[in-house]
């Protein structure tokens, strides 16, 4: 428990000074951002216009502490450009990303956690090394040119087995499951191969550390197969550092999310910030960075938490 | 020192594998200096009358969109890419072994803070990283330096702790402070040397990854800017003309992808040769050369 | 249960483990396995019981009761373990699963082969942990909270609790210190009597020998190289190897136990 109440403090501690970072990285702009966001031809007014609307007229402290507030009433802001809450947007490309996310995530398990038993199991010595090779080529391929593979491979129209839609996401969401399932079904594939590569590397060299140990040998010696031991014994020990490998994967999934939303077309949260980016969408692109950070150090600390609770051994021998 | 870094890359070599990623790895270098000197082509030859053709005896590869040729191009970006992955391990290796030596100083102050800060970072991906950077300043090869660097060092200094505490709390250790050895000379003789081993296997895979890094940043505007030459760049600009011209994307894709396997058999192949529980050679040399850790 | 083992070879790629071993136990005889360390004779015991290392090619002959067990499937290698044949192994602290309760460790051999309600499995485990001596309060603790003499009457338990009609024991006091050496030897001989099983015990410490088997073989090099009933032992010895290792044993006699019994335990529990 104490534990808990710990690394809680340290999420938060981690979350104001991250706030500060996102926050004044926006802010380190060499020149002006109202008037490059304004563009070349505005006038003085229209650029002050821009300012006060940005708040950029007050004091830095000032703005810090607004932009704060807002966010601790979950009030992400307006966007400059499109007038529209950065609160709903974040929402309706969320309902892009979350799913997308999720399913490369079950693709990555179905695929990596089978694989890297199979890849420590097999009874043929050549069957471990084939698999062992394609978890590291699969791993080592740019999630872009993995897409670009299955593009060629799948897409409607111009691949070889053109079967589903390589571009875009229903415009009305999820009303039609079955074509936004579609849609989704590459880029998740893509990011899936990709991470789930890594989990298979990750379950093998933790598997293949145990397969010989005396905990296997114990659960075989009580009746258990070896393919059995390994998978019911073996994973379960393997499970405390495996949720945490999962768990950062999930958060380094994002730069691969990124590149997929917009190699494929989504509108998600990945391409839209790239977009907002590019706009120079000052708030909604401080606001949705500092999302992500909070998303992720949440992760980070769910993890750790989630670790702990796996492995009994840990709660007991103290704090680190 | 150098002794022990023959016999790992010679135990490398020995096998198959080993020998792949060590060649393509000497390749890539060497392309690398050739491409500061020459190419096919001059890569601001372009050609509007032949874009995106393929292979021919004028461009092996074919050309790209603005009739660039491709073979030109893939070979000025290996110089690009390689100077990432220098730099990105040079500066994650600094930032590593400083954050290592803070987590396992003997100031309380000091390691606690080292460790909560790399714990509370360590789950931010290296893309937001690079967001930070890239707002500000716009798209650079120092954003994708950086944005691995700090990534990768934080990495670094989680995975070589557990060895640098249990240098730093071995007996040897414990007597030579007892002695009154300096906590720095201290670090230097006996805490680093232990994660040495750890942290050449993270680097050699951090190197595998800042090439993804590079070619995911750049192809979300935010990497290598264009106009400057780099595998990712290369990628990029084929991937958007994927229905129309398929094979474009393929020689960039595949160049990245068997660099980054070679790195990453290096990496794992690393792992074994640096372990003198499964390299006797190395423990040889290690008994024979007097100390043991 | 009786064990016979004829012209039994086991390599692992080209270098041979056992070579043209024939032994044999019979029915509620207890005999020893005594050899230097990697003398192969622990791998002898885990090839008969299906517990050799994947890559490992196995030929030749082990019945178990007239059952061929070379040969013979995952499946139903699986199935003589825990409900026919026990095990024991060195070190507990490596091999009692770290993550769940010792009472949890005790019951899994009676969940894979018998259909039991909880209850019922869970009395029985706790019935057999309390013949080892250990009591209900500590059978609800994890492996890392015990001592290493507790840790292998645990482990000794697990092998008992399906009352299996042979006992294999693989120096299961070799991490154990002097004090603690004996009384876990004593138990599991008056155990194994009790029950009439037979053990096949493996040593490479005489002076354990001599307090647990009545006969023994000597391997050396993946050979037996000699045979003979623990009374002829002290007596002038035949070949080269058992005279080393008689020898070795009467200058040695215990291991010193540096360390002590929680030393090792600590150790495994913190191993992954």
């Amino acid at each position: 428990m104490r534990f808990v109440v710990r690394r809680l403090m340290l999420f938060v501690v981690a979350l104001f000074g991250m706030s500060i970072l996102v926050f004044a990285a926006l802010r380190v702009l060499p020149g002006d951002v109202a008037s490059v966001m304004a563009g070349m031809n505005a006038t003085p007014q229209q650029i002050a216009r821009l300012r006060a609307q940005l708040g950029l007229d007050r004091s830095l402290g000032r703005q810090y502490v607004d932009w704060l507030a807002s966010l601790l009433h979950g009030d992400l802001g307006t966007s400059v450009l499109t007038g529209r809450s950065v609160g709903s947007q974040v929402g309706s490309r969320s309902s892009v990303t979350f799913p997308l996310i999720l399913a490369a995530m079950a693709v990555a398990m179905a695929l990596g956690i089978p694989l890297g038993c199979e890849a420590v199991l097999a009874r043929s010595p050549h069957v471990r090394a084939l698999l062992h090779a394609a978890s590291i080529v699969a791993g080592s391929i740019p999630a872009l040119w993995g897409g670009l593979l299955l593009i060629m491979l799948f897409s409607r129209g111009s691949g070889l087995v053109g079967i589903l839609p390589s571009q875009g996401f229903p415009q009305d969401g999820w009303h039609d499951v079955l074509s936004c399932l579609a849609s989704l079904a590459l880029p998740a594939l893509t990011l899936g191969i990709i991470v789930g590569s890594g989990l298979m590397r990750y379950t093998r060299s933790s598997l293949g550390g145990l397969v010989s140990s005396g905990f296997i040998d114990m659960a075989m010696a009580c009746g258990m197969t070896r393919r059995r031991a390994v998978i019911r014994v073996g994973l379960r020990l393997a499970a405390p550092q495996l949720v945490s490998v999962i768990g950062l994967t999930f958060a380094q999934m994002i730069t691969g999310a990124m590149v997929v939303e917009n190699l494929f077309a989504l509108p998600g949260l990945g391409a839209g910030l790239i977009a907002d980016v590019g706009n120079r969408d000052l708030i909604a692109v401080q606001s949705q960075l500092f999302m992500l950070v909070a998303f992720f150090l949440a992760m980070g600390f769910l993890v750790d938490i989630l670790h702990r609770a796996l492995d009994p051994r840990l709660g007991k021998e103290g704090e680190r | 020192m150098m002794d022990g870094v023959m016999i790992v890359l010679r135990s490398v070599w020995r096998r198959a594998e080993g020998r792949f990623s060590l060649t393509v790895l000497c390749l890539w270098v060497a392309v690398s200096v050739v491409s500061l000197f020459w190419t096919p082509q001059p890569i601001t030859n372009t050609d509007g009358y032949h874009v995106w053709a393929s292979g021919s005896l004028r461009h092996p590869l074919g050309t790209d969109g603005a009739g660039a040729d491709v073979l030109s191009w893939l070979m000025a970006g290996s110089y690009v890419d390689l100077l990432i992955v220098v730099a990105t391990v040079a500066f994650s290796a600094i930032l590593g072994v400083a954050l290592v030596s803070a987590m396992v100083a003997r100031s309380v102050m000091l390691s606690s803070v080292s460790v909560v800060v790399v714990d509370a970072l360590i789950s931010i991906p290296t893309v937001v990283l690079a967001l930070i950077v890239a707002v500000p300043l716009g798209a650079s090869i120092a954003v994708v330096i950086v944005a691995c660097s700090i990534g990768y060092g934080l990495n670094l200094a989680r995975v070589a702790r557990p060895q640098a505490l249990l240098a730093a709390r071995s007996e040897y250790v414990v007597s030579a402070a007892a002695s009154g050895v300096t906590g720095l000379r201290i670090l230097a003789t006996h805490i680093l040397p232990a994660i040495v081993p750890t942290m050449a296997v993270q680097l050699s895979l951090s190197a595998g990854t800042s090439i993804l890094a590079e070619s995911g940043l750049t192809y979300l505007g935010i990497g290598v800017p264009s106009g400057v030459p780099s595998w990712g760049h290369s990628l990029s600009t084929s991937a958007s003309f994927v229905n129309v011209y398929p094979f474009a994307a393929l020689w960039p894709g595949l160049v990245i992808t068997v660099v980054v396997t070679a790195l990453n058999v290096f990496g794992d192949m690393l792992r074994d040769a640096v372990d003198p529980v499964v390299n006797p050679r190395l423990r040889r040399d290690r008994t024979r050369a007097g100390r043991r850790s | 249960m009786s064990l016979e083992i004829h012209g039994l070879s086991m390599s692992i790629g080209s270098r041979a483990i056992i070579r043209d071993v024939d032994a044999s136990v019979a029915d509620g005889e207890r005999v020893g396995l005594v050899g230097a360390s990697g003398s192969g004779k622990s791998m002898l015991a885990r090839t008969v019981l299906g517990l050799a290392p994947v890559d490992a090619h196995v030929r030749g002959s082990a019945l178990l009761d007239g059952r061929q067990t070379v040969g013979a499937s995952d499946e139903e290698l699986a199935d003589v373990r825990g409900r026919f044949a026990g095990m024991i192994f060195q070190n507990p602290a490596a091999s009692l699963n770290p993550l769940t309760a010792v009472v949890d460790q005790v019951m899994l051999p009676l969940r894979i082969h018998y259909d039991l309600s909880r209850s019922e499995r869970r009395d029985r485990a706790m019935a057999m942990l309390d013949t080892v001596g250990i009591s209900n309060r500590l059978a609800r603790s994890f492996p890392s909270e015990l001592s290493g003499g507790q840790q292998q009457r645990v482990a000794i338990a697990t092998a008992l609790v399906t009352s299996p009609r042979l006992i294999v024991a693989d120096e299961p006091t070799t991490a154990l210190d002097s004090i603690t050496q004996r009384q876990i030897l004593d138990l599991l001989v008056s155990l194994v009597d009790d029950s009439g099983a037979s053990l096949l015990f493996i040593t490479h410490d005489f002076s354990v020998l001599m307090r647990t088997v009545t006969r023994c073989y000597v391997l050396d090099e993946g050979r037996i190289v000699d045979e003979s009933a623990i009374g002829e032992m002290g007596g002038p010895a035949s070949a080269e190897q058992t005279r080393r290792l008689v020898d070795a044993a009467r200058r040695l006699r215990l291991p010193s136990g540096r360390g002590g019994a929680s030393a090792p335990a600590r150790k495994g529990g913190r191993d992954e």
